[in-house]
């Protein structure tokens, strides 16, 4: 019974992906012959993924928030071009990142830490946790930041895609442009630079 | 029994992130299940990988409506924009014309006043300086007078011809 609770909320689920997979290429077609309300559909659905990409590749908050209008703007010219052989978010992912990368060699980082601090001071007005908790995870979550920042653009949007935002190694090769080899070793350089530079948090991790 | 060896962190991974053939993947869940190092280095990596997910930066509030007022804002500058240059084109196209219908008018004023003014310089030369240039030929002087004879039926004839298109220029109604 309970297996077939599990395949029937499963199969749910599935038609729902595909509803909305479906829906989502209906919205695709709609805006690529110029119709403005899909398009504001497929920001509605995809502003704050973008961002939480983007936010990783810029110096500050404001920029991942001009990169990410930037990205719409483009994609919403480009899309009569866009021939549909890619996913619709992996296609403006891709957009997203390019604009993040150009952007980012031209001032180089190194604000990036200051820049997260904007995001966490917003999450710092969560009341839930005790107060020795909160500095704990804010002390974490700064490491975490830092060490993410401290990788070479190329590798931070590797782990980004992959990690964070949990696209498919393929989806994320897909978004940089890259062959699957390619995207694996950059995640996992990544990942291993930030093993190590986590590794006051968990002794056990630079041993293995 | 303990394995002598342990996984390399790529193959691990791999395992985690669910990417591993079937066969590879039981090999390594095999090979976990008697491994406690093994297994201590695969939490290390799920602990990084939670870390790492749950760094995610929150998106600021109303960022999609910001974008969409991005958009139309955009939209509306390039709307301006086509209009403002197809004025810009229309500006300058007067201009030329304007330019082009000054440089016509000019070119036809000196076709038609160069040989009247030769023809009215000759006169004036036969009327009025014959004498002068029957009794001394063909000198400096005598070549001067026509010449000077020449110049100022020119510049008589186009100075009447400029005022007379100025005065019809000014008197025009604007379009």
């Amino acid at each position: 019974m309970a297996h077939s609770n599990t395949s029937g909320s499963y199969r749910s689920s599935a038609a729902a992906s595909l509803h909305a997979a479906d829906d989502e290429s209906r919205l695709v077609a709609l805006a690529r012959i110029g119709n403005r309300a899909a398009f504001d559909e497929l920001v509605r659905r995809h502003a704050d993924g973008l961002y939480a990409v983007v936010a990783r590749l810029c110096t500050n908050a404001q920029e991942a928030e001009e990169v990410t209008q930037e990205a719409f703007l483009r994609a919403w010219r480009g899309l009569p071009a866009f021939r549909g052989g890619s996913q619709f978010f992996t296609w403006l992912y891709r957009i997203g990142v390019n604009e993040a990368r150009r952007r980012s060699e031209r001032s180089r980082r190194g604000a990036l830490v200051v820049a997260l601090d904007e995001h966490r001071a917003r999450e710092a007005c969560d009341g839930s946790m005790l107060p020795d908790d909160r500095a704990e995870q804010a002390e974490l979550r700064r490491d975490v930041d830092r060490a993410i920042g401290g990788l070479p653009v190329d590798h931070r949007a590797a782990l980004v895609l992959r990690d964070i935002e949990g696209l498919s190694t393929a989806q994320a090769a897909a978004v940089l442009g890259l062959r699957e080899a390619a995207c694996k070793s950059r995640l996992h350089r990544a990942r291993s630079a930030l093993r190590l530079a986590l590794a006051d948090h968990d002794p056990r991790q630079a041993t293995s | 029994m303990m394995p002598a060896h342990r996984f390399a962190s790529t193959r691990l991974w791999a395992y985690r992130d669910g990417t591993l053939p079937d066969g590879e993947a039981r090999h390594v869940r095999d090979h976990l299940a008697g491994c406690l190092e093994c297994r201590e280095s695969l939490a290390g990596l799920t602990a990084v990988a939670m870390r790492v997910r749950s760094s995610k930066p929150p998106a600021p509030d109303g960022l999609a409506e910001r974008v969409i007022a991005h958009l139309d804002a955009q939209s509306a500058a390039a709307r301006l924009s086509v209009v403002s240059s197809a004025a810009d084109d229309v500006v300058r196209g007067r201009r030329s014309s304007r330019a082009a219908v000054a440089r016509r008018v000019a070119r036809e004023q000196l076709t038609r006043t160069l040989p009247l003014a030769f023809v009215i310089g000759l006169l004036v030369t036969l009327l009025k300086d014959l004498g002068a240039l029957l009794a001394d030929g063909l000198t400096l002087q005598t070549c001067a007078i026509c010449g000077a004879n020449f110049v100022v039926a020119f510049a008589v004839l186009n100075l009447g011809l400029v005022l007379a298109i100025g005065s019809t220029t000014l008197t025009r109604r604007p379009r």
